[in-house]
């Protein structure tokens, strides 16, 4: 993927998530779109690629809407990790491994975030956290993988077929 | 050495970040020339984003109620032939309205200046709870500000740029605020120094507020108001903070803790104001 494609999709899915997610939210909890695209992107580039977008992703939070500088960026940059390991691992196509795998990597995304912030003095309640944020969280996100995904497919696609064309 | 180099870089990054972390887990007096280059530059983004999605929204609701709208239309008509007496009942409270505004003197107490801000963008996460609005040092916004709604507190600013700023809402657990509980109408009830306490935010997924009461003979019961105390130097006193829904004693008898609601809607928050002088002359 070219770099300004690879930040615009960063970037766009990060003004997406601040200003529109929120209004998507059920209950106390809302999908977090920018996971769904650093594990999206390992899943369709593979570990390092997906690592590389996370970290990126994530830093940008970090940096635009974080309170913590480096948290997002961490916890984005093995959820790629992790997602692009499970590239060659298992049947992405199918629907429900697909989001089964999501929806397990945004729990343990979750749980590295739990922590680090818990080793930073953030206090945060362990088994009332897993039962209010990360589950719900990771079946919301696993929910709505599909539909990102489709997406990113959709956008590699694109640029394959540019590349080919172009003769880059 | 070469096959080294990916993991031994991609460690050291893992440590530059933890560092990074680290440093910026501490209250910060300014943020760094970089993160308010990065806001102001997405700033415009997100405001047109944050309207778009909220027009969106608007826009399904109003489909969702189309059917009640035909229910509301029969009451409608119904309470049209009643207007005339509405309108009388409405002159008369305008009026009374009015005197009581006189008799309290109401607009010349008012002790503080406000700026209205509007919300363009929430944090992204489900752990924290804060809002970045679209005002900043150049509207004279600075750190730790108050920012409330015509419903009581909202926060703090904790960060600002030029053109932006961030409010840390009351329910985030970085929140704390000094408060103290009145009984209104039976002040007799509750004894100043029994019910002073701080105020602590339960994180974004609760959306419930702790009141930490510093007397265990506390008489704090649920009904009662929270009230910021302005002992904290933030805020000044006086600002509704919420309602006590319930109240439980620790096991040895030695604190009181109020779980109270807040008296503003933070998942429905589009404006706010940021109270400039936080800390005027003289405040009633």
């Amino acid at each position: 993927m070219r770099p300004w494609v690879f930040l615009s999709v960063a970037a766009g899915a990060l003004v997406l998530q601040g200003a529109v997610v929120p209004h998507l939210a059920v209950g106390q909890v809302r999908p977090d779109l920018v996971l769904l695209v650093a594990l999206a992107y390992g899943l369709l580039y593979g570990p390092e690629a997906g690592g590389r977008f996370g970290f990126v992703s994530g830093l940008l939070q970090d940096i635009l809407l974080g309170k913590y500088v480096g948290v997002f960026a961490l916890t984005r940059a093995c959820a790629g990790y992790l997602a692009g390991l499970a590239e060659r691992r298992f049947y992405k196509e199918q629907l429900l491994i697909l989001v089964g795998v999501t929806a397990l990597a945004s729990v343990l995304t979750d749980l590295l975030f739990m922590g680090l912030m818990g080793a930073f003095g953030y206090p945060l309640r362990f088994t009332f956290s897993l039962r209010t944020v990360v589950l719900p969280a990771g079946l919301y996100n696993g929910l709505l993988s599909p539909l990102v995904y489709r997406g990113m497919t959709s956008l590699r696609d694109f640029e394959r077929a540019r590349h080919k064309a172009t003769g880059a | 050495m070469g096959r080294y180099r990916k993991p031994i870089l991609s460690l050291l990054l893992v440590l530059a970040t933890v560092t990074l972390v680290s440093l910026t887990a501490r209250e910060r007096e300014r943020v760094s020339w970089l993160e308010q280059q990065a806001v102001e530059l997405l700033a415009p983004v997100q405001a047109a984003f944050s309207q778009t999605a909220q027009r969106v929204r608007e826009a399904a609701a109003g489909l969702s109620e189309l059917a009640e709208v035909r229910v509301e239309n029969v009451a409608l008509r119904d309470q049209l032939q009643r207007l005339p007496w509405l309108e009388q009942e409405l002159l008369e409270l305008r009026a009374e309205n009015e005197r009581l505004r006189q008799l309290v003197g109401f607009s010349q107490a008012q002790p503080f200046s406000f700026t209205a801000a509007r919300l363009i963008a929430r944090n992204p996460d489900n752990w924290f709870s804060y809002a970045v609005m679209d005002k900043g040092s150049r509207d004279g916004i600075a750190r730790d500000m108050p920012v409330v709604t015509h419903g009581g507190l909202v926060g703090r600013v904790v960060r600002v740029s030029p053109r932006t700023s961030t409010v840390l809402f009351l329910v985030d657990r970085d929140s704390g605020v000094a408060a103290r509980v009145y009984r209104p109408g039976d002040q007799k009830t509750l004894p100043e120094t029994e019910s002073y306490g701080v105020v602590l935010g339960q994180g974004a997924q609760q959306p419930v507020l702790h009141l930490r009461i510093f007397s265990h003979e506390a008489r704090v019961e649920p009904g009662d108001r929270v009230v910021t105390s302005g002992l904290g130097g933030v805020f000044p006193p006086g600002l509704a903070v919420g309602e006590v829904l319930a109240v439980t004693g620790d096991e040895l008898g030695l604190s009181k803790t109020a779980t109270v609601a807040p008296a503003v809607d933070f998942h429905r928050l589009l404006e706010v104001l940021i109270i400039t002088d936080p800390r005027p002359e003289e405040i009633p």
